[in-house]
């Protein structure tokens, strides 16, 4: 989240995708997006274009909705891996 | 209100400090912007210098035409199954490609950038490795940035 921060200073703005919206949040991220997925897998599961496409278009959809700083924006993608 | 304890005193018990707001507009429209990846995953080009597991602040400038299959992970931070597997799991640069030949983003920028996140040395990140890696952006004329972390 410090380099989102840093990105975000120099003008570009940014939306993270996480796995763990509280830490992030916590750490001053100004937009986050987050699917159900665990840590190494935020943008769903493996070989899934399906759901993978699908959090990438609502992430970078979320540049136009998310309207001030610091909003998580849930999002109804759902992937539990198998340890 | 007057202290009614020693005056400086501190909790011992460190929390975390959530910095000042920092917050871009987004005016352009999807369709008008060259979409940059950043992630903390560890991701690096095949060819390029591993990440020290031990700690590293240093980050790896990708190639936007860089196929998946060239490019690797280098993380202890958390469990690289998944991303083994499949790259775009982290870094989802197949499915980005796809959004721009549909129209729906203009391009997948020139450059996208990989470090490894999760800590390490904060200072750095913060003074450093943070600011050029946004300089590197500007540079290539990014309009937004999708990063994975955390």
């Amino acid at each position: 989240m410090i380099v989102q921060r840093a990105i975000e200073n120099i003008g570009i703005p940014t939306v993270l995708i996480a796995a763990l919206p509280p830490v992030a949040k916590q750490q001053g991220s100004p937009r986050i997006v987050a699917p159900m997925v665990p840590m190494g897998a935020n943008v769903g599961e493996p070989n899934n274009k399906v759901m993978q496409t699908a959090i990438l278009k609502d992430a970078l959809n979320a540049l136009v909705t998310i309207d001030t700083y610091g909003k998580v924006v849930n999002l109804p993608y759902e992937y539990k891996a198998k340890i | 209100m007057k202290l009614t304890v020693v005056e400086g005193l501190q909790s011992e018990i460190y929390v975390p400090i959530t910095p000042p707001p920092v917050y871009t507009p987004f005016t352009k429209q999807l369709k008008d912007c060259s979409v940059a990846l950043v992630s903390a995953a560890g991701i690096h080009m095949k060819s390029q210098k591993p990440f020290n597991l031990a700690g590293d602040f240093t980050f790896r400038e990708i190639p936007g035409d860089t196929p998946s299959s060239e490019l690797m992970v280098t993380h202890g931070g958390y469990d690289n199954t998944d991303v083994n597997k499949d790259i775009n799991c982290m870094f989802p640069i197949d499915r980005l490609r796809e959004l721009a030949k549909e129209g729906f983003i203009k391009a997948v920028a020139p450059v996208h950038v990989g470090f490894m996140g999760g800590g390490g040395n904060v200072k750095k990140f913060q003074e450093e490795t943070g600011p050029q890696i946004a300089e590197v952006l500007k540079r290539e004329g990014v309009d937004a940035v999708v990063l994975t972390a955390g």
